[in-house]
């Protein structure tokens, strides 16, 4: 329900050309779900649930993807997200070489993902079924590297999967591994998948996390 | 010796300025705002429908590609792509 908040479809439609596509037995990367008419309820759930379900590609005109979104994004981090991609958008159409633009590019990912707050973070853990499979992944990059567990979170992973996709051209872009995480069939609290039980997130909304400390940014050298 | 009338003036700048201070803040911070509705834990089928609606209504949304890239480049504007397993103003 993040596209019909009234401050989204401002942004959006002021900043943006929009457009959509049913990717239903199109692409070999898009998931699977129940139906669900569009007079059924919707859940608040969290950051990047659902990722080969839903995605929210931003392009720039020249068609280089500046940034994507898998899955569902809450209002907040969605609106947080899409100041940052005007900002890429700028960066994208300045005189700029393009080697300059792609080293600025990926440290703009890592250093957006470095400071998300504390709320995006906790908003965009993996949820349990999702937290399975890449469990079962090796060299999952939602690992964390000091120990190996799978306790990184969406929203720290996806920029930096961008940050290794510098300005691709759309005809270029490798969706179907930006998007490749968790299940394929996704459905939470639908019509009783058993999968669906499993389905919280792998950190309570509630839990208060660790002050998080200053992060001095990622440096060009 | 302040008198009174002057005791009076200060005191009057002192609140206009803090009414000033105060509207100014609460127009720089309304903005900023969250709009997650982490208190409804779900939006009912009627207001979803409502929702969609709005969403359709307040953005024009292109059906191919080709054609919206086509349309940013003329704009000037980057393009927001959406993909989803269903349809967008069918039920997914």
């Amino acid at each position: 329900m993040t596209l019909s908040e009234p401050k989204v479809i401002e942004k959006l439609s002021k900043n943006f050309v929009c457009g959509w596509r049913n990717i239903q037995g199109v692409e070999t990367y898009a998931g699977k779900s129940h139906d669900h008419a569009v007079a059924s309820a919707a859940l608040h759930t969290s950051n990047g649930a659902g990722g080969r379900n839903i995605q929210l590609l931003f392009v720039a005109p020249s068609g280089n993807v500046l940034h994507c979104l898998p899955g569902y994004w809450d209002p907040d981090g969605f609106v947080s997200e899409v100041d940052f991609v005007l900002e890429l958008a700028k960066l994208e159409s300045s005189d700029l070489s393009m080697l300059e633009k792609r080293d600025q590019f990926q440290l703009a990912h890592l250093n957006h993902a470095a400071n998300h707050s504390e709320q995006v973070v906790k908003d965009s853990s993996l949820q349990g079924f999702d937290k399975m499979r890449e469990e079962k992944t090796e060299g999952s990059d939602f690992r964390r590297k000091t120990d190996g567990s799978v306790m990184r979170t969406v929203d720290q992973v996806m920029h930096e999967r961008m940050a290794r996709r510098p300005l691709l051209n759309m005809s270029r872009f490798d969706i179907e591994n930006v998007v490749d995480y968790g299940t394929r069939f996704y459905d939470k609290y639908g019509d009783g998948c058993c999968d669906l039980e499993k389905g919280k997130p792998s950190m309570p909304k509630g839990k208060k996390m660790e002050p998080k400390k200053p992060y001095p940014g990622w440096k060009k050298y | 010796m302040i008198s009174n009338l002057k005791k009076f003036r200060i005191a009057l700048g002192a609140l206009a300025f803090l009414v000033v201070v105060s509207i100014t803040s609460t127009a720089s911070v309304a903005d900023d705002r969250p709009i997650t509705p982490r208190s409804i834990p779900k939006f009912g089928g009627t207001e979803v429908a409502q929702r969609v609606e709005t969403m359709f209504s307040g953005i024009r949304w292109h059906g191919d590609f080709e054609e919206a890239m086509a349309r940013a480049a003329e704009e000037g504007k980057p393009l927001f792509w959406l993909q989803v397993v269903g349809k967008l103003d069918g039920g997914l």
